[in-house]
């Protein structure tokens, strides 16, 4: 409490002050040990050229592009993922409309799992926290109106298996709309190891089939949607799962590595696809920690894409990212402080060099943002971009003892776990042995002591508590049940009526299809487009490549194949 | 003997569950965790369980108590489920505490299904495993 009043006696507010202690020692979020003062002999064998260099020059430790954000600023998005395609339409136009450059799209987790809104365990769930997006029909109501090769579109498909059908999806509705696939921007989140960890969805897709599509989707892009990113690796998600801002870039970087020497093992050229690598990182309320962490970040990934795959290319060894402000860093006491800690995020978002920025609502510790929550998050971008001066030069951090000091720290800690990771045979067999998730947990349980025993003070949960009658009131809209109840319904309903008016037999066909390349091994995006034009839907598509692998049709083993 | 066993006659055993399809479960991390600092012994199924698993598990695990996170919104649909399940199973005598995102105006709706705690995050883990123990050792009687 700011101000107690004594009970005994006379009553008299006693100042804060005069009991707080400060700590003796102080560590970063990740458990760096930080000094009281920097000076020079802590950069004492510091080489500009080798270590910092100007921006757009090698290892990038300042930024990608020569002029940065002088010459454009980040890409600005806020996530959707509301109950419907219709609804996500309409806040997708909502946010353009103020300003918004890239979307975001979340499905809901039956998507995330490969099943159909229909499926048993799906039909109470489709909708809740995400978009169902099980068919073409769903990318069609999800972008109408909307300029493709305007904006950039990140689709947050996490597990390459579902990845590739989103983007299938999201491909087959673009030519059907007679857009030019070339044209398309954006980026997919294509990672089996993450989202296994983050999540434990594992079980629904395993790993082989998983790598062959993941391989798959950047063979695709690479000869026919060239300015999309094709895999994003999806670090924000591990670091909401508890890992460190060290953990995050090591594990990050560990699954770049697996993923790309996949494709190289196919014959694909890293020259070809490297620069098309993106990694979503998340920001931490520990300021400079996310400063000095995107830009380790880069500088590591230099030197890996030169070193290890041989880059020559100078793209090829830029390391784009996109940062996103972090959910768990919000506290459900006190929402509207929420603002505050959501704008610190991304200024360090933008201190950091990041390509694009992604504002999590003030509400988002409570519900899914609402409308005002999102409209607050993009404003939160406009004000660092047009307002404070920091898009103004480039990383003007750049030579603060503190700083560099803290991002050679990074480094140090990112490169011993990559090389523990090596050690064990890289990052498929780190996850499989569950060393990583082990590695996350005790993060998680280590954090959560230092907020218990108020080594951390986070603001209304730990201290400077208030009675909840007291809050700023803010339009929350929690979730319903019966509102959620009645959406899903709808969509199952949309599903079952897709099922009925579609061509049977087209759909039976195009499965074959499927079944055909997967037996020739071949690449399997054109003929899963081709599936979704004909409106088979995800979980049909997915069911397919899981029994050729030997797997169950269903994940959940409750629904067979309707097509045998 | 640890302090759990003195003040109620026995171990707790407890057993952590998600019901549904929510994913977050960092949470439950750090409760299980708490809960076996505390001298309970945990078992956690892992997210996308059905009530009718977390139930089966509950009855084979023979535990005192069932630990249900939810973080989604989906908490009124699947903990009263969960209740049902356990009724038709005869272990209605399981304690069930819950947890998560938990609106004010759900909670009195849960606690008369005999749903009861019902914290939200940023709950002291002491409270939460006091009141853990309060509730097994009114079930004991003691």
């Amino acid at each position: 409490m700011v101000a107690e009043k004594e009970k005994k006696g006379n009553e008299k507010v006693v100042a804060w002050r005069y009991r707080e202690k400060r700590p003796l020692e102080f560590n970063t979020e990740s458990g760096i040990g930080v000094k009281e003062l920097y000076c020079p002999e802590d950069m004492s064998d510091f080489k500009y050229e080798r270590d910092l260099n100007c921006s757009g020059e090698f290892p990038y430790t300042r930024g990608i592009h020569d002029n940065m954000y002088r010459g454009r600023i980040w890409t600005r998005r806020v996530f959707v993922g509301l109950s419907s395609p219709f609804e996500t339409n309409e806040r997708f136009k909502y946010l353009i409309e103020r300003g918004e450059s890239g979307l975001i799209l979340i499905p809901d987790v039956p998507t995330q799992m490969g099943i159909d809104p229909d499926h048993p365990r799906a039909r109470e769930e489709t909708g809740v926290t995400g978009t169902p997006l099980y068919a073409m029909k769903c990318m069609e109501e999800a972008f109408e109106g909307i300029s493709l090769d305007s904006v950039s579109v990140d689709l947050r498909g996490e597990s390459p298996f579902v990845a590739a059908s989103f983007f299938a999806q999201f491909v087959a509705n673009a030519e059907e709309r007679g857009d030019d696939i070339a044209k398309l921007r954006g980026s997919l989140i294509n990672d089996n190891i993450h989202q296994n960890l983050s999540f434990g969805w594992g079980f629904t897709c395993p790993m082989k089939p998983n790598m062959r599509l993941c391989v798959d989707i950047i063979e695709f892009c690479v000869k026919h949607v060239p300015k999309w990113h094709p895999f994003s690796l999806a670090g924000y998600d591990v670091s909401e799962t508890g890992a460190n801002a060290i953990q995050e870039v090591a594990f990050n970087f560990g699954a770049a590595i697996a993923y790309v020497e996949a494709a190289m093992e196919r014959g694909l050229d890293y020259g070809d696809f490297g620069h098309r690598i993106a990694f979503s990182m998340s920001t931490s309320i520990n300021f400079f920690e996310t400063i000095a962490k995107v830009r380790a970040a880069r500088r590591v990934w230099a030197r890996i894409a030169k070193n290890r795959f041989g880059a020559t290319k100078p793209e090829a060894c830029q390391l784009i990212c996109s940062v996103k402000t972090a959910g768990s860093s919000l506290t459900e006491q006190q929402p509207i402080n929420n603002i505050v800690r959501n704008a610190i995020e991304a200024l360090a978002g933008v201190l950091g060099g990041t390509q694009s920025l992604d504002v999590c609502g003030y509400d988002e510790a409570l519900a899914l943002p609402s409308e005002e929550a999102a409209a607050v998050a993009l404003n939160t971008q406009h004000i660092i971009a047009y307002e404070t001066g920091a898009a103004d030069t480039v990383d003007p951090l750049g030579g603060s003892y503190y700083v560099e000091w803290l991002t050679n720290k990074i480094e140090e800690g990112v490169n011993e776990y990559l090389e523990k990771i090596d050690e064990m045979g890289g990052m498929l067999v780190a996850e499989e042995k569950g060393w990583l998730r082990k590695e996350i947990q005790e993060e998680v349980i280590r954090k959560h002591k230092e907020v218990e025993e108020k080594k951390r003070i986070v603001v209304g949960v730990n201290d400077f508590i208030i009675p909840k009658d007291q809050e700023i009131p803010l339009p929350i809209k929690m979730a319903d049940k019966e509102e959620q109840e009645k959406a899903s319904k709808k969509i199952v309903a949309a599903v079952r009526r897709l099922r009925e008016t579609r061509d049977h037999e087209k759909v039976k066909e195009a499965l074959k299809g499927i079944h055909s390349k997967l037996e020739k091994d071949e690449n399997m995006i054109r003929p899963m487009v081709e599936a979704f034009k004909v409106n088979a839907t995800m979980g049909e598509i997915l069911g397919v490549i899981r029994e050729f692998y030997g797997y169950n049709y269903d994940p959940f083993d409750v629904i067979a194949n309707p097509f045998v | 003997m640890n302090m759990i066993e003195n003040t109620t006659g026995r171990k707790i055993r407890i057993l952590v569950g998600k019901p549904g399809l929510d994913c977050h479960d960092r949470a439950c991390v750090v409760l299980c965790q708490a809960f076996r600092d505390a001298g309970m012994e945990v078992i956690y199924t892992g997210p996308y369980q059905p009530p009718e698993r977390i139930a089966e598990t509950a009855i084979e695990e023979d535990v005192d108590v069932i630990a249900l996170s939810l973080l989604d919104g989906r908490h009124m649909t699947h903990f009263p489920r969960q209740m049902e399940v356990l009724k038709e199973r005869n272990a209605a005598d399981i304690c069930v505490v819950g947890g998560g995102r938990i609106p004010e105006k759900d909670k009195p709706l849960l606690e008369k299904m005999g749903i009861t705690g019902n914290y939200g995050a940023g709950t002291p883990l002491n409270v939460i495993v006091d009141h853990i123990i309060e509730r097994v050792k009114k079930e004991r009687g003691i």
